[in-house]
């Protein structure tokens, strides 16, 4: 079986800068400062992002995932970053919160999001998602 | 006909992971490497089907 079938499949991206869980109601989130742009106020900028992921999974196991933030300038990667997905049971749906720590953008443009998924040493990409830097330089 | 139905989606906990920041540059280049032959295989199989 190919290796995007037996990989979790990715149905939701989110960028925003913090994610928490309901202290009251199991299931429920708070996504703050969703977002599709940086306003930078001087360029190279850094910022702190979280990644919101809904994985589903028809297997359960343990995947291991790759996130990368891609230039799409000059099509490099300016971050790799490692997390695993775990699935409790068959047909779950798992929301997580992946902190990517302070990424740096080192100019305006377009940059994307990339998340992979690798079963018995192949990767397959499940899931790309756009974010823009725009300066506010003044 | 009749369309294949999936099992509904059991909706699990939230889990806040923090991710593990690969500088390792054996690992970079081999995921370097992979994005490379992923592009290369999705390039090709978009012209095949644009030539069929």
């Amino acid at each position: 079986m190919a290796v995007v079938a037996l990989t979790p499949r990715v149905r939701t991206i989110v960028v925003c800068d913090d994610i928490s869980a309901s202290m009251t109601e199991d299931r429920v989130f708070t996504l703050e400062g969703v977002r599709f742009e940086i306003l930078a106020p001087a360029l190279p900028c850094r910022t702190s992002l979280f990644l919101f992921l809904a994985l589903s999974s028809p297997r359960k196991g343990v995947f291991p995932g790759r996130i990368l933030l891609i230039d799409e300038q000059n099509e490099k990667a300016l971050r790799y970053i490692k997390f695993a997905a775990e699935f409790e049971e068959d047909n779950q749906l798992m929301p997580y919160a992946v902190d990517l720590g302070a990424c740096d953008f080192p100019s305006d443009g377009l940059y994307r999001f990339e998340v992979y998924f690798s079963i018995r040493g192949a990767e397959a990409l499940k899931g790309e998602h756009p974010i823009t830097v725009i300066c506010d330089e003044e | 006909m009749r369309k294949k139905t999936q099992p509904p989606l059991r909706v699990g906990r939230l889990r806040i992971v923090v991710g593990e920041i690969v500088t390792d540059p054996t690992e970079i280049a081999a995921m370097e490497k992979m994005r490379k032959r992923l592009k290369t295989k999705r390039r090709n199989g978009s012209n095949k089907r644009s030539s069929a």
